[in-house]
């Protein structure tokens, strides 16, 4: 029996909490981690019954996750090296990643999480590029109150910070 | 040829790896992903990420030693810092945190003078004056009021976007000065050798009647053959910008057009630093600087002599075509009204400029650079429109913005003031 062509080929992923969903493998393939792994041990024997376990991925993380790799999927993979200045440099987001970032905080990480788990860089990037534009421009107190983290520093040391770096006027 | 695995030896849990997260949360993230997370973060956004709780602290800067930094990181971690502590600001002269006292402007402060990043901290609008009649001694303290610090601009919108204790009012940039004064408008002096003897000789006239009145003050009637000169600011925020109206005004007797013109031109009434009113009539004036002036600085006067060079009859007063336009060097719009009041039998003169100051975040911001800088190299290059690298061609950013400061100054209607009304 003649092998379906790789593109158009299905395979099926079921996540920590047994959902299983048919993704098509150009689509799967943008997680490197999986693609290494159906190059592997080839994909012909991914069936509905026997679906490639993604644990530490729930349902609902592992749909946004496959709806990225589903719009990208034509993207050109950028080769492992290819950290270029562009990249690096500029955290802007291109628009229809914003929107589908546009989560609440939990999801948000478990997309991170599940991306790096994963191995799907530009994902990864995207997150961290996300949660970076949310701590930019943000003053201390800000930030506490976007990611709800408990200041432990008491006043006097925030002014001892602030003497020891000479940020504010004695006088 | 790749050997393939059958499906019963594949790994059932393949991709368990050893960490358990707690639970998710920035702080839960495992080092590498926070380390990613860092990468896009200025080293300004590292700091307030450090300073929000100790683990956090720990985990950025190992020996709690945060690094020595460049001026302008140093501006943007400071301009963030100071959301934090109440009645604190950031003073761009003395780059460091200060904290406002009630009632008082930025310049009673005590400052450090640090150049670097606070160049251009005051728009002054200096004009070229001749003076083609005796100047009033006090003139100059009438012209203290024009001027407006970066830092009281900065201050006012710090008040828009963090909260009142970090800025001043909106009002600290209002203005409002007046005089009333007779002039000798046929004594036609030449400005700069005489300037000593105009002012010895009229410090101290008989008859001299003026006083600068002050915002809110009452202002008594103009007198018959005086003539009052009345300058006036108002600012509005539209849209987390800054714009300032200003208003200068010239009423009085109705004398020749010889004489206002000379009146005119030797207040040379400001519209920006880069455009000035004048009689454009160098026949009227003794002064020879004036055609020198007009020579090197093309197009930096705006003419409002008449439009109908008609030999002026007894009783035929002269047309004057109002004047509306926009500096080009900078986002300011104009409009000159100069007219002859039959029924009071006066002369009224108008200039109201409007200006976008842009949000003031910093005095690097074109719209305040614009305003404020001086022309130098930028000049040439910005009128040939020739781009250089880097650097946008300001026609290009003002053609954007032509009109735009008058017409969003004109179309917010959240100032109402009674002068204001007497103006119109």
């Amino acid at each position: 029996m003649a092998e379906a062509k790789p593109a158009s080929q299905k395979i099926w992923l079921v996540s920590n909490d047994n959902a299983t969903m048919e993704v098509d493998r150009a689509v799967v393939e943008r997680s490197m981690l999986l693609k290494n792994m159906l190059e592997d041990l080839g994909g012909a024997d991914v069936s509905p019954e026997n679906p490639i376990p993604i644990p530490n991925v729930n349902e609902a993380v592992l749909r946004k996750v496959v709806e990225w790799c589903e719009h990208h999927r034509n993207d050109p993979v950028a080769a492992p090296d290819d950290e270029s200045d562009a990249r690096k440099k500029t955290t802007d987001i291109e628009e229809w990643d914003q929107k589908f970032m546009q989560v609440d905080q939990e999801m948000l990480f478990e997309i991170i999480l599940a991306s790096n788990f994963l191995d799907i860089k530009p994902l990864l990037d995207v997150g961290c590029k996300t949660v970076a534009n949310m701590i930019k421009g943000k003053s201390p107190e800000e930030i506490r109150k976007t990611f709800n983290i408990t200041n432990d520093f008491s006043a006097e040391e925030e002014e001892q910070i602030r003497r020891e770096n000479e940020w504010a006027e004695d006088r | 040829m790749r050997k393939h695995r059958p499906p019963d030896q594949w790994p059932r849990q393949p991709f368990i790896i050893d960490r358990e997260y707690p639970s998710v949360g920035l702080q839960a993230l495992p080092t590498e992903i926070f380390l990613l997370i860092l990468r896009w973060l200025p080293v300004s956004a590292r700091i307030c990420l450090a300073l929000t709780c100790k683990s956090l602290m720990e985990t950025l800067f190992p020996e709690n030693i945060l690094p020595r930094l460049a001026e302008e990181d140093l501006i943007a971690l400071l301009s963030l810092l100071q959301k934090d502590i109440p009645g604190a600001y950031l003073c761009f002269c003395c780059q460091k945190l200060r904290q406002l006292i009630p009632g008082m402007d930025w310049a009673s402060h005590d400052h450090r003078w640090n150049i670097g990043l606070f160049q251009n901290p005051t728009w002054h609008i200096t004009s070229h004056t001749t003076w083609h009649i005796p100047a009033p001694y006090y003139f100059s303290s009438f012209k203290d009021h024009f001027y407006v610090d970066f830092m009281d601009a900065y201050l006012v919108m710090n008040s828009h976007f963090l909260g009142s204790s970090h800025g001043l009012p909106l009002e600290s940039l209002e203005r409002y000065v007046s005089f009333q004064d007779h002039f000798e408008l046929h004594n036609c002096q030449h400005s700069t050798a005489l300037q000593d003897e105009v002012n010895q000789r009229f410090r101290n006239p008989p008859g001299l009647e003026y006083r600068l009145y002050e915002r809110k003050e009452e202002e008594p009637p103009r007198k018959k053959t005086a003539w009052r000169v009345s300058f006036r600011m108002i600012p509005k925020i539209v849209d987390d910008k800054l714009y300032l109206a200003r208003f200068y005004t010239i009423v009085g007797p109705w004398v020749p057009w010889s004489c206002m013109a000379r009146l005119l031109s030797s207040f040379s009434p400001e519209i920006c630093c880069h455009l000035q009113c004048s009689a454009d009539s160098r026949l009227l004036f003794c002064d020879l600087h004036y055609g020198f002036m007009q020579q090197s600085n093309p197009g930096a006067y705006v003419s409002i002599a008449p439009r109908t060079r008609t030999r002026q009859r007894n009783s035929q007063p002269p047309k004057f075509d109002p004047e509306s336009g926009s500096c080009q060097l900078c986002s300011t719009d104009y409009d000159i009204i100069l007219h002859q009041n039959q029924g009071n039998k006066e002369w009224n003169f108008r200039l109201s400029t409007y200006h976008c100051l842009g949000s003031c975040r910093s005095p690097q911001e074109k719209f305040w650079e614009y305003l404020v800088g001086n022309l130098g190299e930028v000049f040439v290059s910005d009128l040939i429109g020739f781009e250089r690298a880097q650097t946008p061609v300001r026609s290009q950013f003002l053609e954007s913005h032509r009109g735009f400061a008058r017409q969003t100054w004109q179309e917010d209607n959240t100032y109402v003031d009674e002068v204001q009304c007497r103006f119109d």
